[in-house]
């Protein structure tokens, strides 16, 4: 790839062909990136908004509907869109709130702090994002209902005149809130980590207090992680179902994405009106991008420069045991109680739970779901199913996001903006319409995608592309230029220095993105419903299967199996990353 | 001697041979020897179904007792999306199912060109009412009935007009009419049996509306809601096997669906589909649904499920054409009324 000027008598045509593909390349590499988007994205898109353009189904109708603005319209029109956006604005609005706060003081205790105990909080902090939507709610459901949620059960029990109803707009914040924060975290945690701790020390030194210092030095500085760690649960809170339909629907709060799942599952199903819905969702998106893009203009991050520097840990004094506190309520909170929840539910004969003294009898509980459960043939085949839909989207979706990050981030090719915004598109698109949608823009195409799993895998690289390019492009922002321009000046080529130099700095976000993917993967649901036939069936469908069947027993077993085949799988990639940190120093 | 002996060998043979009609007579029913000789030999079909994953994972046991080597792999869904998956794998040359399953024969008109022909060799013992469609069977029937939860309110509703008293106020628990067939079904029951103003007064005792029958089905055991109009097959089994739950039907009348289930012109296993077709709409195949899961059934020979009494239970079939034509309009009524959007 490099080259470099010919040495004495090298034919001349020889260097014109080097330095003609020399220009052309940047051109084919951004071309090549594009054609893989269009297929990804563009067309799935394009059917999508064919679809709420016209009348018919874009596959099944005749090719003879008339396209026209109706569908937009009657949906502007609707008073009941109108108050199922309000409801989904206030909700996401809050559930972001919450999330960025807990998220961010919980970067900060595990990473800057000397709060005891932080390798374990660190780990158990993350354990609420490998939770599905639809079991987060299902838990909370067990444990919040009015009248017979467990939390009351307890209250009354212990004579406490307070009550809970998680079925309201409250409810749903605190859920959201909860169950995104280590969206948040992940953002800001590996941003701090690499952060340059000088300038607290000179604050340290200036006798700034701890928090002032936070505040005026440490968290400006990681405004893009903030950022990206803000916009980027608000547009996945808006495309969630699970919660808003478990939680929601009984109080009959009703919100984009169930008003959305209402028109596609109830008969007759309206899948142009849904497009048209989703078209919504995209717009509020879109306006979150480019209010971070006004923010971000003209604006330097870089925390990682050439200098070596150890992350600086803050002594709290007694303040350390507030803050391993606040950890563990948000553990209790997001991850033992709804555990326990669930530990109920799937070894329990039935839920019902009057008071205290009925959870401690004995003779109501039994193995029978888990034998149920493994018993059935299909759960062996969804878990193998899951995880090489989980495996080949982390690895092509792990390396396509890399290479986009790279490109739109680290370099100054042109078209660099379109590859930025086409790969943050599918964030706007509400997992049950883009389901629709690949399926109406692949099952056509030669190359018999339909009925195997890479239909399942591509869909999520394409849905899951922004988390993961604004993941990785976390982690490349930080790295200083300076690094690569060294690198260049000492002759070493493009390729060669993403190889020696960013490759090894990236190599943790690039894992950790990979593991996001694969988490994400195993957790999709909404947008697979299309794409799987009896043999490819993924977990996630099954586990609705049973929902949908009113099992709670084997639901709540079939749950936790999953979180903890993912918490292993989760346990061994924080393994390799360290190893290859370890090895590579 | 002689005679003794032909007339021994005669009986045996008469033995044999009546034996051989009893087996043979069973087969003929669900088709004949070349059917399962040829079903045996494909060995395996794809249903596509709404029925609840669990319970047609119970039918196929059944099935697998008299025909064990033939594989039933199953796609689930409900209605809508099922009709919508049929429809665009249609339109790609793709479809995969051997057997279609609809609950809702509403959504069956976008699809009506998947079907082949065929017809059950007990096609006669159903009655006309659930013979609108060609080719298309009632292979599952659904029915809604009261429960309650019996550790709250003992004395539970007995027929509908019970879940209007205000000893019931804020504890009924519904789902909403357009979740698929049975729920609008039972929405349209409703007002015409119940009065045209039934809706308004339940939507005024205080209800709790739950977006498709299982989540109700776990209110009612948890004691969430007390009282509910549920389907029979989730709630019987749970009734069954322990759970504080007790099930009535009312006197007024079951609501019923049937489903619509054909055999499909793309079918790779063609002979195994019809088998397990076959064998479904039988009088066996009926009995496994009613007596080991809790549904209903619309061949006279199934019976009735554990608990309702022969003769006393009047059971309720939509107008096919009316099930259509007032479906939108009553369903925006009804979204109205119980606030639902």
């Amino acid at each position: 790839m490099e080259v470099t000027a010919p040495k004495s008598a090298a034919p001349y045509s020889d260097y014109r062909l080097a330095s003609a593909f020399k220009l052309a390349a940047p051109r084919l590499w951004i071309a090549l990136l594009l054609v893989i988007l269009a297929f990804l994205v563009l067309y799935p898109v394009a059917m999508l908004t064919y679809g709420a353009l016209t009348n018919e189904d874009p596959i099944t109708g005749s090719g003879q509907g008339t396209l026209s603005l109706s569908n937009f319209l009657a949906v502007i029109g609707d008073p009941a869109v109108r108050n199922a956006t309000w409801n989904s604005l206030v909700i996401c609005t809050g559930g972001t709130a919450i999330a960025v706060v807990v998220g961010l003081l919980f970067a900060w205790i595990t990473v800057r702090t000397n709060t005891p105990m932080r390798r374990f909080i660190e780990i158990a902090g993350m354990l609420p994002l490998f939770v599905p939507p639809l079991v987060a709610a299902f838990a909370w459901g067990l444990l919040g209902s009015p009248r017979t949620g467990l939390i009351n059960v307890a209250f009354s029990f212990l004579g406490v005149p307070l009550s809970v109803n998680f079925y309201s707009t409250a409810g749903m914040i605190f859920i959201f809130g909860i169950y995104y924060a280590p969206y948040v975290y992940m953002f800001t945690a590996s941003a701090l980590k690499n952060m340059d701790p000088s300038l607290e020390e000179a604050a340290e030194i200036s006798g700034v207090g701890p928090f002032r210092t936070l505040f005026t030095i440490v968290f400006p500085l990681i405004t893009p992680a903030i950022l990206s760690g803000t916009l980027l649960p608000f547009v996945v809170m808006l495309g969630i179902y699970g919660i808003p339909a478990a939680l929601g629907t009984p109080a009959q709060i009703s919100v984009l994405t169930t008003y959305i799942y209402g028109l596609i599952s109830w008969s007759p199903p309206n899948y142009n009106a849904a497009a048209a819905t989703s078209v919504i969702l995209i717009a509020v998106t879109a306006l979150c991008v480019v209010l971070q893009q006004r923010v971000m203009k003209g604006r330097s991050y870089v925390t990682v420069s050439g200098k070596s520097f150890r992350p600086k840990q803050l002594d709290l004094g007694n303040w350390k045991w507030a803050t391993l506190a606040f950890a563990l309520a948000y553990l209790m909170l997001g991850v033992i109680l709804p555990t326990i929840a669930l530990l109920i539910a799937s070894f329990r004969k039935f839920l019902f739970i009057p008071d205290v003294g009925a959870l401690f009898q004995l003779s109501a509980y039994s193995l029978a779901h888990y034998e149920q459960l493994f018993a059935n043939p299909l759960t062996w085949r969804s878990v193998v199913n899951t995880f090489e839909i989980g495996l080949v989207t982390a690895i092509i979706g792990g390396v396509l996001a890399f290479a986009i990050s790279y490109t739109v981030y680290r370099t100054n090719l042109a078209g660099r903006r379109l590859l930025d915004i086409v790969s943050t598109l599918p964030v706007a698109i509400p997992g049950l319409v883009v389901g629709v949608a690949y399926i109406w823009a692949w099952i056509g195409l030669p190359l018999n995608l339909y009925g195997t799993i890479w239909i399942l895998a591509l869909a999520f690289v394409a849905r899951f592309l922004p988390d993961s390019v604004k993941s990785l492009s976390t982690s490349l922002m930080q790295i200083h230029k300076d690094l690569e321009e060294a690198s260049q000046v000492c002759g070493v080529g493009v390729l060669g220095t993403i190889r020696q130099i960013i490759v090894p700095l990236v190599m943790p976000g690039l894992i950790s993105s990979m593991s996001l993917l694969f988490i994400l993967a195993i957790r999709e649901l909404g947008s697979s419903l299309f794409l799987y036939v009896s043999d490819t069936i993924p977990m996630a469908v099954l586990l609705l299967d049973f929902y949908e069947g009113g099992n709670v027993g084997v639901t709540a077993a079939f749950s936790l199996v999953q979180t903890l085949l993912l918490v292993a799988v989760i346990g061994l990639s924080t393994v390799a990353a360290r190893s290859f940190a370890t090895f590579s120093k | 001697m002689k005679s003794f002996a032909s007339y021994k060998a005669s009986i045996t043979a008469s033995v044999l041979i009546l034996a051989m009609a009893g087996t043979a007579a069973a087969q003929e029913e669900l088709g004949g020897q070349t059917l399962i000789d040829a079903a045996r030999k494909e060995g395996k079909l794809v249903l596509y179904t709404s029925n609840q994953i669990e319970a047609e994972q119970e039918l196929v046991k059944e099935f697998n007792k008299r025909f064990p080597d033939i594989r039933v792999e199953i796609v689930r869904a409900p209605g809508s999306r099922l009709a919508t998956r049929i429809a665009t794998e249609l339109s790609a040359n793709q479809l995969s199912a051997d057997v279609i399953d609809m609950s809702d024969r509403g959504l069956v008109d976008g699809i009506k060109d998947a079907f082949a022909d065929y017809a059950p060799p007990n096609a006669a013992d159903y009655p006309e009412a659930v013979k609108s469609i060609p080719n298309l069977w009632p292979k599952s029937t659904w029915g809604f009935v009261l429960a309650h939860n019996a550790a709250i309110v003992p004395e539970g509703p007995s027929n509908w007009a019970d879940l209007l008293k205000p000893e019931y106020k804020g504890k009924v628990g519904l789902v909403v009419a357009n979740s698929g067939g049975s729920t609008w079904t039972t929405a349209m029951f409703q007002r015409k049996e119940l009065g045209d103003d039934f809706w308004q007064k339940l939507a005024g005792n205080g209800v709790t509306v739950y977006p498709s029958g299982s989540p109700l089905a776990s209110a009612l055991v948890r004691g969430e809601v007390a009282v509910g109009a549920a389907q029979s097959n989730s709630v019987i089994p749970l009734a069954r096997d322990g759970a504080p739950i007790s099930v009535s039907f009312p006197q007024e009348g079951i609501p019923i669906t049937p489903s619509a289930a054909g055999l499909t012109k793309a079918a790779r296993n063609p002979n195994a589909g019809k088998l397990y077709l076959n064998w479904s709409l039988s009088a066996e195949g009926q009995e496994a649904w009613v007596k080991g899961q809790g549904g209903f059934s619309t061949l006279p020979q199934a019976g009735l499920p554990d608990g309702a009494q022969e003769g006393k239970v009047k059971l309720w079939l939509p107008d096919p054409v009316e099930y259509q034509s007032v479906r939108n309009a009553w369903i925006a009524e009804w979204n109205k009324i119980y606030n639902v959007q």
